[in-house]
């Protein structure tokens, strides 16, 4: 009778904390839709050799970026919020960047929603943006995932061999780029260790 | 209270929340969605050539704009933009925003119009930062300037029309948009390059 009135409690103390474990949890609701989704191969050789990519023209899909952990920034250059963020943004890049450990195996792209190749340039140059950032002029990727709202964070595991797994989606920018980071490196279980 | 009470009441719990953490960011909480609209609806009332019917409409910076004071001396982007607070025009002149320098390159300015009120201007335009341009409202008599321009659509709101008037105060190019998407920004500047070759 003990042990049943103490499963009674358990399972009731896990559905009234349900609810703030979800608070800390992300909408994974693009996880389908990410698998679709299909970017032009950049020109550049250096942001074709930071991404893995072998192809020198045409499309790849996001899963042939190559192993590692993938952060994908969805904005638009028109979007008040994503202008905001973007300082914020490029230093979670840059912290990145100068963490050995990180360097090879967390990468960053960003897709302008509905932007043309002019238009990403520009926010590109505005922000001055050290990762790779894609267009979306045919507003492919945005009728992809649907109602996203920018700007939109994504965190995916890839396995190089075209598998994912997408750990973290959330609309809505981050202040601190530490904080960000010690939860993206938290949830892709790459480091042992975590972001320290 | 009996154990099932409990757990009921926890399942309870767990769904009000669902709601509340599948809300969305702070700033479209305040868009209303307007759902996919008629393109286009209005007539064209002037062509490129024509010359710019002049105006003067109160801007929400205070004082007014009139089109004529800019004649021999800059070149002139009107950006009509539908109605506040809906979700397009949100995420247009924000973008403007961070260009001047693409404007200015080419001797122009860039008004914004829409048939909102000041206030209502005041608070949308608010949300977007300190904008460099000034923002006018066509509000009374109610967009009369964007009839002028042949950009008042049967409800009552703007077209998303973008004119470029040089410094002879002759229009030089003219994009009435879809409705439901941004006027090209590449257009827009490769129109104001043909101004100055």
């Amino acid at each position: 009778m003990a042990l049943k009135n103490c499963f009674v409690c358990c399972v009731a103390l896990v559905l009234m904390l349900a609810p703030m474990l979800q608070a800390a949890e992300s909408d994974l609701r693009y996880n389908q839709a990410i698998g679709k989704i299909t970017l032009t191969v950049p020109d550049d050789p250096k942001i074709r050799d930071y991404l893995g990519l072998k192809a020198k023209t045409g499309q790849f899909g996001i899963a042939q970026i190559r192993p590692g952990f993938l952060i994908i920034q969805i904005f638009n250059m028109y979007c008040p919020h994503c202008q905001h963020y973007a300082p914020v943004v490029n230093e979670l890049y840059k912290r990145i960047q100068s963490t050995p450990r990180f360097k090879d195996r967390i990468m960053m792209i960003g897709i302008g929603v509905g932007n043309s190749p002019f238009e990403v340039d520009i926010y590109r140059k505005k922000f001055s943006v050290m990762f790779p950032l894609f267009d979306d002029k045919g507003y492919a990727v945005y009728n992809t995932l649907q109602d996203v709202l920018t700007p939109h964070f994504i965190g995916l595991n890839l396995d190089g061999r075209g598998g994912y797994r997408m750990v973290y989606s959330r609309n809505g920018g981050f202040d601190d780029p530490a904080v960000f980071l010690n939860e993206m490196v938290g949830l892709s279980g790459l480091f042992p260790g975590g972001a320290r | 209270m009996n154990k099932i009470s409990l757990l009921i009441v926890c399942l309870g719990v767990l769904c009000l929340n669902q709601s509340v953490f599948a809300a969305s960011e702070a700033f479209q909480g305040s868009i209303f969605e307007v759902g996919t609209l008629k393109p286009i609806d209005s007539a064209p009332k002037l062509k490129v050539g024509d010359a710019a019917p002049d105006f003067e409409l109160p801007a929400v910076a205070g004082g007014s704009v009139r089109l004529s004071d800019y004649r021999d001396k800059r070149n002139v982007v009107i950006s009509f933009v539908p109605a506040a607070w809906t979700p397009v025009c949100s995420d247009q002149w924000p973008g403007y925003n961070i260009v001047e320098d693409l404007f200015t390159a080419h001797n122009a300015v860039l008004l914004g119009i829409s048939v909102d009120n000041i206030p209502t201007l005041y608070a949308w335009t608010g949300k977007m930062g300190k904008l460099w341009f000034p923002v006018l409202s066509d509000f009374w008599p109610h967009g009369a300037v964007a009839d002028r321009y042949g950009v008042l659509r049967s409800n009552g709101t703007a077209e998303r029309a973008i004119f470029i008037i040089d410094t002879k105060g002759i229009i030089r190019y003219i994009n009435v948009n879809d409705i439901n998407r941004r006027p090209p920004l590449d257009e827009i500047v490769a129109a104001l390059k043909k101004l100055n070759p």
